[in-house]
């Protein structure tokens, strides 16, 4: 009996503690370098990256300087998978060219889908830029 | 003993966690972030909207070939943005917000000239009106051409929405069409439009 009231309790607290905690924000990012066109993945959620992979990154530049990226994503389930997005780019300093005023961008990938995600630099000197993927909350 | 006392300090850690962690929060919230309240257009949704309009006006390789040809020697185009029609059921809606986004980073992305298109040239305006209208077309070109003060391009657009909805799912579409109107050629230049579709579907159970 104790022990049962015990269990009850301990899930009580967990149900509390997992409903009141702040929503889960961390996910991918890709950064891409437009230099030597490399690109690296960081993964901030395993759960995640488990979900969603990223295939590869490519570049145009136009002939009035602006750059126009392009990321390809895969599903890797089988249900829909909701997503926001995020595009920020960097010029050849490392600054970040017109920080937080770019809005997520949300997709709805659907099971297995591999989609292409695109940007455009919001100025012609643009170096680096990195896209943060998230689950939408 | 031991039993009651552990009663007491479970009821006591779980009536702080009530207290502490589940009242009323206050805080900052991102306003970049993707955000679905109901099925009506938010601010979110406008957003969205305003981040396609400029990816293409400032990437379209039409659009782009077609500036070269007018403008060879590289002068930046001189733009003014035109109010948004509000086609939709929401007419409180501030579609401003969107012509104000995109006037924004369009200035900034050092592309276009941007010229305010007060509302007291009624004249101005009420010449475009009439040429986007088909009215008076070839006198009101040679007013408008003979104008000094004008921007080279013009965009205007337009917000609809298609509402449907059976017992449990109501979906709510709605489509941003823009246009860019050259003043030279009276020609659209560029057109694009995006949609956004949310959906609301009622429990079977609970609320």
């Amino acid at each position: 009996m104790r022990k049962c009231f015990s269990l009850f309790m301990f899930l009580c607290c967990l149900f509390l503690l997992s409903a009141c905690q702040a929503p889960k924000s961390a996910g991918l990012a890709t950064v891409v370098d437009l230099a030597d066109d490399s690109s690296q993945v960081r993964f901030d959620d395993n759960r995640l990256a488990a979900s969603l992979q990223v295939l590869g990154a490519l570049t145009r530049h136009n002939p009035d300087g602006f750059i126009i990226a392009q990321i390809e994503l895969q599903n890797l389930t089988q249900r829909n998978l909701p997503l926001q997005y995020h595009f920020s780019w960097f010029d050849a300093g490392g600054m970040e060219i017109y920080p937080g005023k770019r809005a997520w961008q949300q997709k709805n990938l659907h099971g297995g889908e591999i989609a292409n995600l695109q940007a455009v630099s919001p100025y012609p000197g643009a170096a680096r830029f990195v896209v943060y993927f998230r689950r939408i909350p | 003993m031991l039993n009651r006392c552990f009663i007491v300090f479970t009821l006591t850690a779980l009536g702080a966690v009530f207290l502490t962690g589940c009242r009323t929060q206050l805080g900052y919230a991102d306003p970049q972030e993707a955000r679905i309240l109901s099925t009506r257009l938010g601010a979110y949704d406008l957003q969205q909207n305003a981040i396609a309009m400029i990816d293409s006006l400032l990437s379209n390789p039409v659009f782009n070939r077609k500036l070269a040809e007018q403008f060879p020697d590289g002068r930046r185009p001189v733009i003014s943005v035109q109010g948004l029609i509000n086609d939709t059921r929401q007419l409180n809606l501030k579609l401003d917000a969107i012509t104000n986004s995109i006037s924004t980073r369009l200035i900034n992305s050092d592309k276009f000239e941007f010229m305010d298109l007060p509302a007291n040239n009624e004249a101005l305006l009420q010449i475009i009106a009439d040429i986007m209208g088909g009215v008076g077309d070839e006198a009101r070109k040679a007013q408008l051409l003979g104008m000094q003060d004008r921007p080279d391009y013009i965009l205007t657009g337009q917000v609809q929405e298609i509402s449907e909805s059976d017992s449990r799912v109501s979906e709510s579409y709605y489509k941003l069409t823009m246009r860019l109107v050259n003043l030279q050629t009276f020609k659209f230049d560029w057109a694009e439009e995006n949609d956004i579709r949310k959906t609301q579907t009622k429990a079977r159970f609970g609320y």
